[in-house]
């Protein structure tokens, strides 16, 4: 027998045969000088959208599936277009032209990662194996995204990351197929850091709260070296597990240990109950050395803002995007995501749907789906008009940089949506970092993997 | 000097006291039979031999060797075997497997990570397994699964298990309650004879009590 | 044959066969048909049947054959993993070094906890097995980062050292034959792949399903039964029940950690969630599901399971609409609103309730079933038979 690496169908075809005998393979199908895995055939081009649908980020799946819906039906020339009107690449307008991509049809299938590593990769391969999907791109935290981003740099597929935040996804763990939109610790960081100096001084205490896994982990490095660095001074760092729900054995050593300030590296329900929990022991309304007591979310989103209700009001934080921008790409985002689902997206649903299109883009410049030449389209590209500003995707890690919302809770929310107020716009050379940074170092891109 | 020697022992409950100061001793050999109402003590005195109940105070020794504080299964492999007044039979497996185990145990001592050989295979246990049951008339119910056979046939199976072990020491505890009057004068039959052949352990001690 | 009876080596046969042609008969629909979303023939989904069919037939030598339902042995699937990841990292992606140890370590693994859990029985046991699993799977996901990578999972790295890897291929392998090399035909509309990792796992799922028949019928097995029957009259009759449940307990964990060596063999990545007390309560539905005590029931039941779980949950809106797009639009939204709490994401609510219906109705498992339905047609013959084979699971 003949083995060859895995495509999707018929590397070897043997026709129609009558009968049930035994088949020799005979014709060999144009899919195998294709050179890649998954190659398009007929009419069709399938992704794969793997997103949280049950676990503790599963609000910010079901955003995320919305949105890709939208971008599907705006590659597929549907809807209003929304921001394949206002993209541009490389300086000028991009390749989209409503017909799918490549003249393909775009067609997808869902799975559930369950913010677990094993299901991802379980659900990222069956949809590769299965349903032939040529692209994976979706998850809402960084230990999945991390671990099917290992899977498609194995099977030879394009991974368009989803909302991850943790330093190490374009870090220690970046792979060559796989690309981040989203910002990073480090970014929330280097953005938020001169926030809080100018809001609450050069001399203050914090204890932080740490998620205990890459994100929390990188994220509670970061602040902590750049607060340091505006001269704060961190008292202590407690790690929570994930699964934690009840936060009142964590909040409650807080305030005897001389700590003016708490950072909770949370994020989605980890978030809304710590904080509610600082909230509730009354840490907001205390004295510590003579200063207000304050509380920092460094990664902030709408759906845990309205998790946490109340409690956000004047918390600050950072944030990817936020549906109140008033640019034209972010107006018409807004708009078309408003028009079908009635109500505004996620900065989860915008990395999405910005995610999407950028492949779409580099498939059509690119001329194909082959993972290399959509990498090579996707490396140093400069784009805009997609509700970040000017934005790169560098070439050595395949991160994308931008300027960086600081946000804080609104104090008079009018609606169920607005309860983030955009404080400041953190310009992208302040939040950018050298590829070989000690909190990215240690990793390695690799090769290109078209998995044929 | 006996094969079982019990000396001076006492065992209470809390307050109630179910054994006073036994003293015992069974030469090889012989039948003996323990006799007293309900709550007597008789079960109590045997759980005493085979290590379900340690005595308070005072000694049992068997065979030159004290049996306190050994465990019910190291008791059995140095020749005390023992059928209780409920039935404990393996209730889900069939009589024939009932009366193998216990020849295994006699074999091959009290564990054999034996997983890879056959149980089809073992012609000797086999044999010997079938001519118990043949000795206490069972072979017919050779392979039903034993939680379906009577109260009586139940007793009789247990006994058969403890048979076949070739036992030093057999303890019946009411061997013959439960069963039908035919079935109590065949045990008695079968055993006294099996008792008195050669081929069979010198020594039992019974505690029958049928008639109370 | 191979010291088996004839009725088990029919079995056998038919295991063997059965295996062989799972390639064809996971894919019955045509690939483009709108059937094809029940075909579940492709490599990832196939290799999960047989690794998850050995973590049963494991589980089932414990829990199956004593009785005692351990609610940890995801741990020793999990350490199977890690260990088996660890040996791509330092050697290469041979995969035959990885299964060794994982088998070993997950052996020593089980020795320990199966020492101190097997001090208890019943509820006790189960409950300690729970505790173990879950104090593994904490630790996975915090001190023992280092030896897991935590939450992001452990894999292999560019700059692993590797040091027997040489110019060997960079995926799992055994010697060179790379796990996901997938041999496809198409056979007019029909579409079928044939895995090597797939049948590397077949084979030896049938080698631990055949040593599991052997176990089944030996001595040994015999006492394992006794045990569940009644363990007071076993020591009464002179065994010692200890030696034969703690080695019972080590070879079903030996079992799962041949089965996390092979997940990791055919992925490279091992998660701290494979210990997680759920991933164990999975391996007990399965063997219920099947049939404990049986030889086939655990890899029906693991099937079951498997194919709910990733054919199931992933019927989405979109799909069913597909489906009963003919409808008029207000009984097609209405039909769909009710079938979607069952598909997708809701696949859970679909198995829980066939659970529920197979435990009241066929105490025994799909085994029970199976055998029903022969019997209906041939007679009640064997009926005395099947009263005894398929006493009720789980005490
Ligand atoms: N484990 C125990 N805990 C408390 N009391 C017990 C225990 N075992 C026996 N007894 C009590 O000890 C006394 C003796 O009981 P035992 O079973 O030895 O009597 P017996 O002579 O065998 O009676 P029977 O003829 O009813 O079998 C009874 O009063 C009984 O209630
Ligand atoms: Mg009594």
């Amino acid at each position: 027998m003949t083995l060859i690496k895995p495509t999707r169908r018929g590397v070897i075809q043997a026709g129609a045969l009558a009968g049930a005998g035994i088949a020799m393979p005979t014709i060999l199908t144009a899919e195998s000088h294709a050179g890649y895995r998954n190659a398009p055939q007929g009419s069709t081009v399938t992704l794969g959208f793997n997103v949280p649908q049950s676990g503790p980020y599963a609000d910010e799946g079901a955003d995320e599936l919305r949105a890709y819906e939208l971008a599907v039906e705006h590659l597929n020339g549907g809807g209003d277009g929304g921001m394949m009107n206002t993209f541009t690449a490389n300086g000028s307008k991009n390749a989209l032209k409503g017909n799918g991509i490549l003249g393909k049809k775009v067609e997808f299938v869902t799975g559930d990662t369950q913010t677990k590593s094993d299901a991802a990769r379980a659900s990222a391969k069956s949809m590769i194996e299965k349903d032939g999907a040529v692209m994976i791109t979706g998850g809402s935290s960084s230990g999945v995204a991390i671990a099917v981003q290992g899977l498609c740099q194995e099977a030879g597929v394009i991974f368009m990351a989803g909302l991850t935040h943790s330093n190490d996804t374009t870090g220690k763990d970046k792979k060559a197929n796989g690309f981040r939109h989203f910002f990073n610790g480090y970014m929330s960081a280097a953005a938020l850091a001169p926030v809080l100096e100018k809001m609450y001084g050069k001399d203050r205490k914090a204890y932080h709260l740490t998620a205990d896994y890459t994100w929390g982990w990188t994220q509670q490095e970061s602040i902590a070296a750049a607060t340091e660095a505006k001269g704060w001074e961190t008292v202590k760092n407690v790690l929570t597990p994930l699964a934690t729900t009840d936060f009142s054995s964590y909040v409650a050593p807080v305030l005897n240990s001389g700590a003016d300030v708490l950072v909770l590296n949370h994020y989605g329900g980890n978030m809304v109950n710590s904080l509610t929990s600082a909230v509730q022991f009354g840490l907001r309304d205390k004295q510590v050395n003579g200063k207000n007591f304050e509380i920092v979310v460094p990664l902030y989103s709408r759906l845990m803002a309205r998790g946490a209700g109340e409690n956000v009001k004047g918390i600050f934080g950072s944030t990817n995007w936020h549906w109140s921008l008033q640019d034209e790409a972010s107006k018409a985002f807004v708009k078309s995501f408003g028009t079908k689902y009635g109500f505004p997206p996620s900065q989860a649903a915008h990395t999405c749907y910005v995610q999407t299109l950028l492949y779409a883009n580099a498939a059509e410049t690119a001329g194909t789906f082959n993972p290399c030449g959509i990498a090579e389209a996707l490396e140093g590209l400069q784009f805009d008009g997609m509700g970040n500003g000017a934005t790169e995707y560098r070439a050595d890690d395949h991160q994308c940089f931008k300027d960086v919302l600081v946000v804080k809770g609104k104090d008079n929310p009018t609606s169920e949506f607005d309860l983030l107020e955009v404080v400041e716009v953190t310009p992208r050379e302040q939040v950018e970092y050298a590829p070989d940074h000690p909190m990215f170092a240690g990793g390695d891109l690799g090769q290109c993997n078209p998995g044929a | 000097m006996g094969i079982l020697e019990i000396q001076n022992v006492n065992k209470s409950f809390g307050g109630l006291k179910a054994l006073q100061n036994v003293n015992l001793n069974i030469e090889e050999g012989t039948i003996h039979a323990i006799i007293g109402p309900n709550g007597a003590g008789k079960s109590t005195l045997l759980n005493c031999f085979v290590g379900k109940l340690v005595p308070d105070t005072g000694t049992v020794t068997f065979d030159g060797h004290s049996l306190l504080g050994k465990k019910p299964h190291e008791i059995n492999q140095i020749g005390v075997s023992r059928v209780f007044q409920t039935p404990e039979i393996f209730s889900d497996l069939s009589v024939f497997e009932n009366v193998m185990i216990p020849c295994f145990a006699k074999r091959d001592g009290a564990f054999e990570l034996n997983a890879l050989s056959r149980v089809q295979g073992q012609g000797d246990i086999r044999d010997k397994a079938e001519q118990m049951l043949i000795d206490v008339n069972m072979i017919d119910k050779r392979d039903m699964i034993a939680s379906s056979m009577s109260r009586g046939d139940k007793r009789r199976l247990e006994m058969a298990m403890c048979l076949a072990q070739d036992p030093k020491l057999l303890l019946l505890d009411e061997p013959t309650a439960g069963m039908a009057r035919a079935d109590t004068n065949n045990t008695i039959e079968r055993l006294v004879p099996t008792t008195q052949s050669s081929c069979w352990p010198k020594f039992r001690t019974s505690g029958i009590s049928p008639w109370l | 044959m191979l010291g088996l009876n004839k009725k088990d080596t029919g079995l056998f046969i038919f295991v063997i066969c059965v295996t062989a042609l799972a390639p064809f008969i996971m894919n019955p629909f045509p690939a483009d048909s709108a059937m094809a979303q029940f075909n579940a023939g492709y490599p990832d989904l196939m290799q999960r049947f047989v690794i998850f069919g050995i973590f049963a037939i494991g589980f089932n030598i414990l829990f199956g054959l004593t009785g005692y339902l351990s609610f940890g042995h995801a741990a020793f699937l999990g350490a199977g993993s890690y260990a088996a990841v660890w040996m791509f990292k330092l050697l290469s992606y041979n995969i035959v070094p990885a299964i060794i140890l994982s088998v070993i370590v997950a052996g020593l693994f089980s020795v320990i906890i199966g020492f101190i859990s097997l001090r208890r029985s019943g509820i006790y046991f189960s409950i300690l097995t729970l505790a173990f699993a879950q104090m593994s799977f904490a630790m996975a996901y915090s001190v023992l980062t280092p030896l897991t990578n935590g939450e992001t999972g452990l894999q292999v790295y560019n700059d692993d050292p590797q040091w027997l890897k040489g110019n060997g291929p960079d995926a799992t392998h055994f010697f060179g034959l790379e796990m996901r090399s997938t041999f496809d035909l198409d056979l007019g509309a029909w579409s079928f792949s044939f895995n090597v990792g797939y049948y590397f796992c077949a084979v030896l799922m049938l080698v631990a399903f055949y040593l599991s028949m052997r176990i089944f019928r030996s001595p040994f097995g015999l006492m394992l039964r006794a045990i569940k029957t009644n363990q007071t009259r076993l020591n009464y009759t002179g065994l010692n029940s200890r030696p034969y449940t703690l080695a019972a307990f080590v070879i079903s964990g030996m079992y799962a950690g041949l089965a996390g060596g092979l997940m990791a063999s055919m992925d490279p990545l091992a998660g701290a969630e494979r210990m997680q007390w759920t991933a164990s309560g999975e391996v007990v539905l399965m063997t219920i599901l099947g049939g404990a005590g049986t030889l086939l029931g655990p890899l029906l039941g693991a099937g079951f399971i498997k194919y709910f779980e990733n054919i199931f949950s992933k019927i989405n809106e979109s799909v069913l609409h597909g489906w009963f797009g003919f409808l008029p639009d207000g009984i097609e939204n209405g039909l769909i609103w009710v079938i979607e709490h069952f598909v997708g994401s809701g696949w859970h609510l679909t198995l829980g309730l066939l659970f529920m219906l197979i435990v009241i109705f066929l105490p025994g498992g799909l085994m029970e079933g199976a055998t029903r339905i022969r019997d209906r047609f041939s007679g009640d013959k064997t009926k005395k038979d099947t009263e005894g084979k398929y006493a009720p699971a789980g005490e």
